[in-house]
Order: C-alpha cells, then structure tokens, then sequence
C-alpha cells in the first residue's frame, strides 16, 4: 500500500490540473461556474497533495515514479528536497493566481481556452519539479513552451502575436540546442538521474572537452527561459500577456523553470565540484551578473510599468543563476532562496500592476500619481514588492542578498558584492520615484480609465495581492523559524556539500 | 521584552494612524510620548536574543549605547511634544516618517549584532525622508532629493561593508566583531562602514545634506535629524568601526586632521550663510568634526578605549540635547522676549564650551585625553579655537535669533524650556557617572575663557570694520558643483518628472544600450549576438589556466 502511494503520488500530483485543463477545454466556455469551482478545486487539491509529499519526504521517504519510455530512457518522477521547494511555491502560487485570473478575467471572451491552457501549464511546471532526471525534464520543458504560447497570445491583438513569435523563436532555438546537448549528454553517460552533488562526478569521465561543450549547450538551453543577456529579449515584449500570466511566468512559471533548470544542471548533473574542477562557474557568473546589471539599467529607460517590472525580473532572476554559480555552501543558499523570494515579491508586483490597470487603466509610470489613497491597500502591496526587490529589510530580498554577498565573500570572490551593490542602487532607482509617486503625488482630476469592479472581483484581486506581499514579508521577518523556506533551503543545500 | 516595545509600538502607532479617524485620534495622542519606552531597557537592562526573525536578533543596551538612549528618550519625547502642538498640515505624513524613523533609532540604538543594526539604519534613513519632504516645496523636494541620494550612497558603502563582514563572520554580535581582530584587519569592511556612516554625520566632503534638508524641515524634525538621527552614524562607528592594535597610528591621525578640518570647515562655511537653521545646520556639521576628533583617539591609544567611549557618548549627549533645543527656540520666536532669548543663549554658551557649562566639560575631557594619547602639543590651543570658532557661528545665530518675532507671537511651548533645562542638567550627570568631572584650577579655566574673549574681540572688531566681507555661499555649497556635473553629464533620476529629462535619454551609453536593445528584436541580430557570445564563451574553454 504505501510502496504503491509512494510510485503514484508523484504523477498524480503532477496530473490533476491536466485532467482539470482537459474538463475545461470539453466544458467549452458556457459552464462558467463549473470552470471556476474545477479551477480552484483543482489548485487546492494540488497544494494538499504537495502538502503530503512534503510530510512524506520530511519523515525520509523519496516518492518516485519510473516508466520506461525505451530501454534505457526512463521517466522519472521524485521528489527530494528540491523539487519540494519549487512545487511548493508553484502550488501555492498557483492558487492564488487562479483566483486572481477568475476576478480579472470575469468579463472577457475565451475563458475556457484561457484556463484550460492554464492548467496545462500547471501541469508542465509541476513535472519540471518533480522532473528526477534531464530527460523527464527536458520533455516537461518543451510543454511549458507550448502551453504557454497561447497564454502569451491570449489577446489576440497583434502586438500579442508578434511577441508570441518571438517568444517561440527564442524558445525553440534554446530547446534545439538543450537537445543536442542532452543527446550527447546521454551519449557519454547513459541515462543518469539527478543526484545530490552531480551523477558526473563520479563516473571519471576524462572527457572534459565534449562536457564544457555540453554544459553551455544546455546553459543556453536553459539560459533562453532564464533570460540570460543577451536570450532574454522574448521576456520584456511578452508582457502583453494579461496581468496574471505575466505574473505566473515571471513569479514561477517560465523564467523560473529556465533558473531552476540551471540549479538541476550546476548541483544535480555537473555537481558543484566538477563545475570547479571544469572552471564553469565563473564564466557563468560573469554572465550572470552582467545580466543583473544590463537589465537593471534597461529597466530605468521603461515608462510603462509592466516594462519596467519584466526588466527588473532579467536582472533579479539572475540572482539564482549567480549564487549557484559562484558555488560555495552560503552562496547558494543564497541563491536557492532566491527561487522562492522573487517569485513572491515579483508576483505581487505584477498583481498590483494589473489591479492598476484593470481598476484605474493606470498602465504608465506618471500616471501613478496619488494612486496610493485610492487603492491603499493594492499600494502598500506594491511597496512591500518594490522594497524587497530592492532588498531591503526585513522583506525576504534581503535573505537572498545577504547569503549572496556573504556566500561570495566566503569563498573569495569579492567582486560579486559590487554587482549586488549596484543592482541594490539600480533598483532603488527604478523603484523609489514609483513610491514616490504613489505615496507623496497629489492623484489626478481624473483616472485613465476608470471601470466598475464589483466587490466579489476586487476583494478576489486585492486579497491576492495582499497575501503574497504578507507572505513575502512573512518568509523574510520569520527567517530563521525551522519551517522557513530558509531553513529548508539549508537543509537541501547540505546535501550538496557535505 | 523592554527592547522590542519599544522598536514596535512606534510602528504600531503609524498603522494606527492609517487605520481611521479613531484610531489615528488615539494614535496621535500616544505618538508624542512613544520614545520614552526607550527608558525602559535602559532601567531594566535584560538582553533579548532570538533567532527566529531575519538572521537572528539581538537587542540589549551597553554603555556605549546609553548615552545615546538617553539622548533620544529626552529630545525625542521633547520634540515630539512641540510637534504636536505645531505641525498642523499634512499630519499624518509627518507623523508617520516621524514613528518609522523613532522604530529604525530604537532599533539602531539597541541592536546588539550586525543584521539587527542594518535593519533599523535602513528604515531610519528611509523615514527621514518623509520629514525633510514634508512642506513639499519645490526647495523641499530638491532636499529630500540630494538627502536620499547621499543617503543610498551610504547605504551602498554599508552593504558592502556589512555583506563583507557577514562572509566571514555570519550575523555577528558587536562583541564578537571586537573579539575577531585577525578577521577585520585584512578586510576593507571597516572603511567602508566608516564612510557610510560619515554620510550621516555630515563629515565633510560628505555633509551636503544637512544644510539642505535641516532647514527645509518642520522645525522639531530639524531638532532631532540635527540633534539625534546623525548620531547613529556615530554609533555605528563605534559598533562596527573598532580600533585594533594593529592599525597604524597615522589612521588616528589622519581621522583627527579630518576631524579639524570638518570642525573649522563647518564653521567657515556657516558663517556665509543667511538663515538660521542653516547656520545651526552648519554647526552641527562642525561638532561632528569634534566628535570625529574624539574618535580618532581611539585609534591613536586603542588601549583606552572604555574611556574614550565614554568621552563621546558625553560629547554626543551634550551637543544632541543643546542643539535640538536651539532649533526647538527657531519655532518659538526666540526674538520675541529678553526671556526667549537667554533660553536661547543658554544652549548657545554650552556648545561654545564656556566654563561650567557642559560643553567645557566634554571639551575639557577630549583635551585630556588627546594629551595623552598623542605628543602633539599643538593642538591644545587648536582645539581652543574650535571654541572660538564655534562661539563666533552661534553669535551668528544668535543674531538671526534676535530677528526672530512677530506681532502676534505665539506663546512659549513648554518643551522648549524643559529641553534647555534637560540640556544643563543631564549631561552632568552623565559626567559624574563617568567621572569626567575635572576639578577646576585657574590655568584650566583660562584656556576656557580665552577662547570666548577672542571670539568677543573678534565679534566686535569686525562688526566695526568688516561687515561687509563675508561672501555668501549657497546652503549646501559643494551642492552646486554637484547640481553642475549632475546638469551637464549623468542621468538624472529625479522623481518628480513626467518624462524622463532628454538628457538622460541622449546619455551617450544609455543610447548605445538601448540601440543595442532595439536592433535585439530583429531576429538575425539576435542570432549573431547568440553566436558572437557563444563564440567567447567558447574561448573562453580555451583559456582555463586563468579560470
């Protein structure tokens, strides 16, 4: 009984918003409260089930789900305690962004399509969680690709499918190039699980070459979603999308599964050692931090407040990319935590802006002017977003920042602490003139475009908002409780170095 | 427990403020008197440890802290007092900056570990932007503006000077950080701390704020950004700037040249100026050059450092107290009543250093101690002149002081008389505790009255033959040469565009970049960026020796 729980629990966690996004694609657009109950039915039973996997996995099992595709081509489904920490945050996300989207989208056409699609995407990034080796990983990967297009396209306005287009272009032209370096990959090696500290290491390959080829393949694969400079182009015009799905694919869905794909690939595949022995990790963090500076500055340039916000997620996810780059226990701790804490301040973020929008029709920087006494509550969000992102205390940015600067202190690379100080002075500057306007601005005669919410829709929008900004001050201020995802990133990182 | 009440009922009071009318009516009440908690560690001393919020925190009080804690209990509730009864627009924007920043002094004050300090200098200098903006003139926002600017300037030196010392020590307490000399030694982290912090105290060349911001704020909130919310700059030099055995002396001394510079420029610069709290504002910038003396000795005797503690904490407490009263006096019409004036030459005297006033006191202890620590027997009578320097910019003041009156004058706001008595009393008993208390021989009173006689002379002669020499400098001068590079060359952040300014957008590599950015969307362009870094990247294989 329990073997059997621990091989299906993985791939049912990972169904049950497929065989949502399937009920809802065949409800078709009329059954508007069964697609609203499905929805949110769904993405409560998903967190009840990553709940269970937690409880399972912290009393010392590993659930795992394992087919053979081929002889030798395994789909494995696991969870350790890093995928825990992404499905978690997606599951949880997840939630709160359905009930968003089911408020803002209330009024507008292709809602079955919408959600259905959503679901899908659900679906993809708890199988990149879960994912227990590259290629499990990489097939989870391409579907994230294809079920977000139409999301990005939802609109259907042409400015939507132009960046649509661009964003399969980039996407597909990282995936070739993952393919090829996951095809030579298992050509080396064999089919290799994931493995806490690399499954490379240990297999003394004497093939250093093909690796460091390999590894930039797959760093480009991965980099695409990760909007590494100069692949992350696809990332600011694809917010065209509505309000929840930049959210979603800024916070945890996209982006994140590129920075995620990065940490599976430096900790689980390569190990951090190989990566030393191989000098990979500087390079990467180079790029890395050119990317948090490059997108920072781009961000200054953006009057309109998503374009800003999409900037601003190139230069901060990089954050993760930087501390497992730099390699060193605390660094990536530093960085892993960062999966977590970005997701929650940028989501917030992207919620505010849309309630702007969808509320006031306020889109641009200057017209935000004393928006802060109409909608306080929505603006003090916004706040506790744009303070964290600058990473100031006690906001969970601030951890991520912390264990950065200290992680590369300790292991001698000092240069780093520039980079976070001038993304700290970037941010500031991208983001203080905003509050500024907020909070200090007398408001207009007259909104943009003001429309009528009712109360049901708002209380839906700004609840979410509130919730996410108080949960990411929450993981902040509570830190050092054992609960914290703090804490549990300690614990995962451990096992990367003993 | 004490501790965190006192950080958190500041803050509970501005949610307060924002919760409705009921609520605000009592948060208002309370708000005045909310830093008298901050006695309450003080008399019951228990350290709090815990390591569930942030990285861990630690709150406690010690004897470098207590005078400060004093300080800010005494002026703090004072100024708080006046304020309510004459702040009267935009209340709840002043009140607010006003708690917030009393949570980040709290905080600052009572931090017992690095993380813990950071965290109330963050939220203390964020806050003291919504006090200097708070007419919301165009003077104010341009203040604010250059304060905040100067401020993230210090921040940025901070963080990295904390980040440093958290890569090798984690979340240290103070004492720990003293305990690991071998650690601080190799590491630049000290000096970028003592730069950060300079910031706030207005060491010049980083002092332009203060004579911005001072004036342009509601009056009590110049009292205490003079009197109390520079000195957790001090502070923090003394928490995480510690001297060690192995520095080279020629560090103390180039702090207490510094220092003089800072305590002459202060003063030569504030004598061009034309509005009080300017001139004040200058002041303060000169004490601090004091302060800035007193701390490099203990640099130049690291051995005494109890002592010389001890001494600046005096020196803190005394200059905090007499000269939020000054500015306390600039809100009462001090030119109104013979009466108004003596309580505003009462202070004026003190910080001046006259015999049996406190600032004698502070001085005579600063004097004593640098004798000992250094064989420089030129600077007793320099040190001498800082008092007569400072003599001759507050009978500036007092001059302006005079102009100040109206024909309905409001009546006297009692906070002011109790702080000018506060000001006389309570640094003595500081002394006393500390025994610093010299006895008084006729050769020491002379090198105290001598200086106030020159100034006298000084006074006289130049009211008779120079009045009108002094050039007059703009308020915040090397802010002009800033406003000039500013105009001509960088992006100009400034907050309160519609568009961003055409300069920033013709900025020469903000528009290389974003050409770069645009040609990015056309996809050939972004293929051969792909394949250009794929290219070094693949160089970069090639080069792993250097790697």
């Amino acid at each position: 009984m329990m073997d059997q729980l621990m091989f299906w629990l993985p791939l049912v966690t990972v169904l049950v918003s497929a065989v949502a996004g399937i009920v809802i694609f065949v409800a078709g657009e009329r059954h508007q409260r069964l697609r609203t109950w499905l929805n949110i039915a769904a993405a409560l039973l998903k967190l009840l089930l990553v709940g269970l996997i937690g409880l399972l996995v912290m009393a010392g099992n590993v659930p795992e789900f394992r087919v053979a595709l081929l002889p030798g081509l395994d789909l494995v489904l696991r969870a350790d305690g890093l995928s825990l920490l992404f499905a978690t945050l997606s599951a949880l996300l997840w939630l709160v962004t359905t009930i968003y989207a089911i408020a803002y989208l209330e009024h507008s056409p292709n809602r079955a399509r919408f959600f259905g699609f959503f679901s899908l995407c659900v679906t993809s990034t708890m199988g990149i969680a879960m994912a227990g080796n590259l290629l499990t990983f990489f097939i989870f990967y391409e579907l994230l690709t294809l079920t977000t297009w139409p999301l990005v396209v939802h609109t259907g306005s042409a400015a939507a499918i132009a960046s649509g287009r661009t964003y399969l272009r980039y996407t597909l032209t990282g995936s070739a190039l993952f393919l090829i370096g996951l095809i030579w990959l298992y050509g080396l090696t064999g089919g290799q699980d994931f493995i806490a500290g690399g499954s490379l290491a240990d297999l003394d390959l004497n093939q250093n070459w093909s690796l460091k080829i390999i590894f930039w393949l797959l760093v480009i694969g991965m980099g695409v979603k990760a909007a590494l400079v100069p692949l992350h182009r696809w990332l600011p015009l694809a917010m065209v999308a509505p309000a929840p799905v930049s959210a979603l694919l800024h916070a945890v869905a996209v982006v994140k599964a590129g920075a995620f794909g990065l940490v599976r690939l430096i900790e689980d595949v390569f190990g951090p050692s190989l990566v030393a022995d191989l000098g990979l990790g500087l390079p990467l963090a180079v790029l890395a931090s050119i990317t948090i500076v490059y997108g920072s500055v781009l961000a200054l340039y953006q009057d309109d407040i998503k374009k800003r916000l999409a900037f601003s997620t190139v230069s901060q996810v990089s954050y993760i990319t930087l501390g497992v780059a730099i390699g060193g226990p605390v660094a990536t701790i530093g960085g892993l935590i960062h999966l977590v804490h970005q997701g929650l301040m940028k989501i917030t973020l992207f919620f505010c802006a849309g309630i702007f929008a969808n509320f006031l029709g306020v889109k641009k920087i200057e017209q935000l002017d004393g928006i802060g006494r109409r909608l306080p509550w929505t603006s003090a969000s916004f706040t506790v977003g744009a303070l964290g992102m600058i990473g100031l205390p006690p906001i969970s940015g601030f951890i991520s920042k912390w264990y950065l600067g200290a992680g590369a202190v300790a292991v001698g690379q000092h240069w780093v602490i520039g980079v976070l100080v001038a993304s700290t002075l970037l941010n500031a500057a991208y983001f203080l003139p905003l509050l500024k306007r907020i909070w200090l601005q007398p408001p207009p005669e007259q909104w943009p475009a003001e429309h009528r919410i009712s109360r049901l829709e708002s209380a839906a929008m700004v609840g979410s908002s509130i919730t996410t900004a108080t949960v990411a001050v929450a993981v902040g201020l509570l830190a050092g409780f054992p609960l914290s995802p703090l804490s549990w990133v300690t614990g995962i990182v451990t096992e990367y170095f003993p | 427990m004490s501790t965190l009440i006192a950080v958190l009922v500041p803050l509970a009071l501005v949610i307060l403020i924002h919760a409705g009318p009921a609520s605000r009516r009592v948060a208002l009440f309370l708000a005045p008197w909310s830093p008298l908690l901050l006695l309450w560690p003080w008399l019951t001393g228990i350290d709090l440890a815990m390591d569930w919020p942030l990285l861990g925190l630690r709150l406690g009080v010690d004897a470098t802290s207590a005078p400060l804690i004093l300080l800010t209990s005494i002026a703090w509730t004072l100024a708080g007092w006046q304020a309510n009864g004459q702040v009267d627009k935009n209340r709840a924007w002043f009140w607010s900056g006003w708690l917030a920043a009393l949570s980040g002094m709290g905080l600052v004050l009572l931090a017992g570990n690095l993380g813990s300090f950071y965290l109330g200098y963050v939220v203390l200098s964020l806050s003291a932007y919504l006090l200097v903006t708070h007419a919301r003139s165009n003077e104010a926002w341009r203040a604010g503006r250059i304060y905040l600017g100067l401020a993230l300037a210090g921040e940025a030196a901070i963080l990295v000077g904390v980040l440093m010392l958290a890569g090798q020590l984690g979340n240290p307490g103070f004492d720990e950080l003293l305990a690991s000399p071998e650690v601080l030694i190799d590491s630049p982290a000290r000096w970028f701390l003592m730069v950060g912090f300079a910031v706030k105290l207005g060491i010049i060349p980083l002092h332009i704020w203060l004579p911005l911001a001072h004036p342009v704020a509601p009056v009590p909130a110049s009292a205490i950004l003079s009197g109390i919310i520079v000195k957790a700059g001090l502070l923090g030099w003394l928490r995480m700037v510690p001297a060690l055995a192995a520095d080279p002396l020629i560090l103390g001394q180039l702090f207490l040249v510094l220092g003089l510079v800072t305590a002459f420029g202060g003063v030569l610069l504030g004598l061009t100026q034309r509005r009080i709290k300017t001139v004040l504002a200058y002041s303060t910038i000169s004490q601090m050059g004091l302060v800035l003396i007193a701390f490099s000795v203990l640099f130049l005797a690291p051995d005494q450092r109890d002592a010389a503690v001890a001494i600046i904490g005096l020196l803190a407490l005394h200059h905090g107290l007499n000269k939020a009263a000054l500015f306390l006096a600039c809100g009462n019409q001090p030119g109104q009543t013979r009466l108004r004036l003596l309580l505003f030459a009462l202070p004026a005297i003190s910080l001046a250093a006259a015999p049996l006033t406190t600032g004698y006191l502070a001085k005579n202890a600063l004097k004593n101690s640098l004798d000992e620590a250094t064989p420089w027997t030129w600077l007793d009578p320099v040190l001498a002149v800082t008092s007569l320097a400072t003599a001759l910019l507050l009978w500036k003041a007092f001059g302006l002081a005079r102009g100040l009156r109206s024909s309905q004058p409001d009546r006297i706001h009692p906070a002011w008389p109790t702080l000018v008595a506060a000001a006389l009393v309570a640094p003595w008993w500081l002394a006393a505790n500390s025994n610093l208390v010299a006895p008084l021989s006729s050769y020491v009173l002379f090198a105290a009255v001598w200086p106030l006689a020159a100034a006298a002379a000084i006074i006289a002669v130049h009211a008779l033959l120079f009045a009108r020499l002094l050039p007059k400098l703009p308020e915040g001068d090397l802010v002009v040469i800033l406003d000039a590079l500013l105009e001509q060359r960088a992006p100009r952040l400034r907050f309160d565009r519609t568009a961003p300014s055409r300069r920033f957008i013709n900025f020469k590599p903000a528009r290389w970049l974003r050409r770069l950015e645009r040609q990015q969307r056309q996809l050939p362009l972004a293929g051969l960026t792909m394949l250009v870094i794929g290219g070094l990247l693949w160089l970069l294989l090639w080069a792993p020796g250097w790697l």
